[in-house]
């Protein structure tokens, strides 16, 4: 029998083989590494654009600026600065000069202390579209010397403070005479100075939008109960008039999360229950609007004219202006970047107030309108921020940050009724200070998020 | 026990060899610009995101039109960086500016990255973003 042993074709074929899978892997990974290059580039591009609608999104607000009377209790003329004071309207125009390459949209800035900002760039990779989501926070940039003592008082009537509490840093005391030794004189202004100058605007927008969505064709006789089976319409704006609204998340498990932000407007109360995320929703309610259980809210924008709660292990962002009271308890948090805002509501009787109790947390500036308006920091909570109060600052756990009171007399007897600790040092130097204050030297970025 | 190819053999490798030659030389010449043209998407990309951070760090009404080289590993690029604002925007008859006396439009930018060839420059890519105009604190 006679064989061969040197076969030319296992050994052709074998070369075969691995020249083409030398050439497959070559071609395979030039063809992921272009893929990926085009990616990236799309990706930027889409990222630009949507920084571009952020752009004209805050320049649309800003643009509605007005310039706010100087401030009339201030006797130092150098201190007559402008402030950025944002108006409460929608009105948007903003475009490429060039060629586009590709879509950008953005919502209204929602809030006037803080803008909040929703922008989206898109562009088509393979015919399919490529976004990019960019939600950015604006507050603003006030002189710091009003800022710099731990706690600032004008209260003519009660002397020198007998301060119980402990002060680290600064009090600047606004007396007639020579202020004592331990205390800094207050220079000039007033309370004013440290609260938003277009807070009566907007209360006075909210209403109008509100008045104006009641009346419209699109409110809802009655009110609704939202679930994760019977989730809210995808319209931009739900309108309930005389009934309340509820949205209710499961109590355990995953939370529910409503894709999308809506504008909501209701005539009675306003709901939000177990585990429930929620983002950029503004709510404007004539009634209370219950935050509770494990119910997250972010960069929302509530307005109600019934008050506004906080219970459980709630959080929320955003600003929140309340006619009556605004009031934190249980484990609950304000989280920043945060603005909260209270005025007096009908009666003699009624009290404007926040009050913090409990174990809460707050991270955010307050503001209580109203020479009988108080602020309560109760012994656990946790606050790090300003509190502005023409009344009462009753602090009895720690302020990290800046207290701002016209009195603090409690009318109990004693000369001061906050034993806790102010403690200055502490705000956080991008601390985000609302749009509106007199004296803003413009905007600063808070916070930024990107979502491809 | 005889060594070596018969004739026959020989031909046939030959003509397997000739039949996955040419789709071979396509796919390795392919792959080869494959990865040429996405390293320099990469590149322009990385000059683009240059001038979007210079531009970023410039006060928006001192933004003017611009360009400046760079060497990415032997080869020459050039970075060209055009701004619009109101002005031209006005000047090219946009029926919106009519409004912008309040409103202060962002600046429009657009940078270019582009690669020498030879005496000419070939644009790889081009960016567009808009500013705002407006004064933020960092």
């Amino acid at each position: 029998m006679k064989f061969r042993s040197g076969s030319a074709m296992p050994m052709v074929l074998f070369g075969m083989a691995l020249a083409i899978l030398i050439a497959t892997v070559g071609w395979s990974r030039a063809w992921s590494r272009r893929t990926t290059s085009a990616h990236l580039s799309l990706a930027w591009q889409s990222r630009l654009l949507a920084e571009s609608a952020t752009a004209c999104a805050l320049q649309d607000a800003v643009a509605r600026q007005k310039q706010a009377k100087s401030d009339s209790t201030a006797t130092d003329t150098t201190r007559k600065v402008k402030t950025i004071s944002v108006r409460d309207t929608t009105d948007a125009v903003c475009a490429f000069n060039g060629p586009s390459p590709g879509s950008m949209s953005w919502d209204p800035p929602a809030g006037t202390q803080l803008l909040s900002v929703l922008a989206r760039g898109e562009v088509t990779e393979s015919g399919r579209p490529l976004s990019t989501e960019l939600r950015s926070t604006w507050g603003g940039a006030p002189p710091p010397d009003p800022f710099s003592p731990a706690l600032s008082l004008w209260d003519r009537n009660a002397g020198t403070p007998q301060l119980r509490g402990k002060v680290r840093g600064t009090v600047r005391l606004r007396v007639d005479g020579p202020a004592p030794a331990s205390f800094e004189a207050q220079p000039s202004g007033g309370i004013s100075q440290f609260v938003p100058s277009s807070l009566g605007s907007d209360t006075a927008a909210a209403q109008a939008r509100m008045a104006a969505a009641f009346r419209g064709e699109g409110a809802h006789l009655g009110g609704d109960r939202f679930s994760p089976a019977y989730p809210p319409p995808t319209r931009d704006s739900l309108v309930y008039t005389v009934g309340d609204v509820v949205f209710e998340g499961p109590l355990a498990g995953d939370p529910w999360t409503p894709e999308g932000s809506r504008t909501l407007f209701v005539e009675g109360r306003v709901e939000f229950r177990g585990r429930i995320k929620l983002n950029g929703w503004r709510i404007y309610a004539k009634g209370p609007v219950v935050v509770q259980d494990e119910a997250a809210l972010r960069s929302a924008d509530i307005f109600s004219m019934g008050g506004v709660q906080l219970a459980d292990r709630a959080s929320v962002s955003g600003q929140i202006l309340s006619k009556g009271s605004f009031l934190l308890s249980g484990r609950a948090s304000l989280v920043a970047p945060a603005f909260a805002a209270v005025w007096p509501g009908k009666g003699a009787d009624t009290i404007p107030r926040i009050e913090l109790r409990d174990r809460t947390s707050a991270q955010a500036y307050l503001v209580v309108l109203g020479g009988a308006a108080e602020i309560s920091l109760g012994p656990g909570v946790d606050f790090r921020g300003v509190a502005v109060t023409g009344g009462i600052l009753r602090v009895d756990g720690i302020l990290h940050g800046i207290g701002i009171a016209g009195r603090v007399d409690c009318g109990q007897g004693g000369a001061n009724c906050s034993a806790g600790t102010f403690d200055r040092p502490s705000l956080p130097a991008d601390f985000a200070f609302p749009l509106g204050l007199p004296g803003n030297l413009g905007l600063r970025l808070v916070s930024w998020e990107t979502a491809r | 026990m005889r060594r070596g190819y018969t004739l026959v053999e020989v031909l046939m490798a030959l003509v397997i060899l000739g039949l996955l030659a040419v789709p071979l030389g396509y796919v390795l010449t392919t792959t080869g610009e494959g990865s040429a043209r996405a390293r320099l998407q990469d590149q322009s990309l990385t000059l683009a995101q240059e001038a979007w951070s210079i531009s970023r760090s410039t006060d928006p009404d001192s933004l003017r039109d611009t360009s400046w080289d760079r060497d990415i590993s032997g080869a020459r690029w050039r970075i060209v960086r055009d701004v619009f604002d109101s002005a031209d925007r006005a000047a090219a008859g946009l029926a919106w500016i009519q409004r912008a006396a309040t409103l202060q439009p962002p600046v429009e930018i657009s940078a270019c990255a582009l690669r020498a060839r030879g005496e000419e420059w070939d644009t790889v890519k081009c960016f567009r973003w808009l500013r705002p105009r407006m004064r933020i604190l960092q």
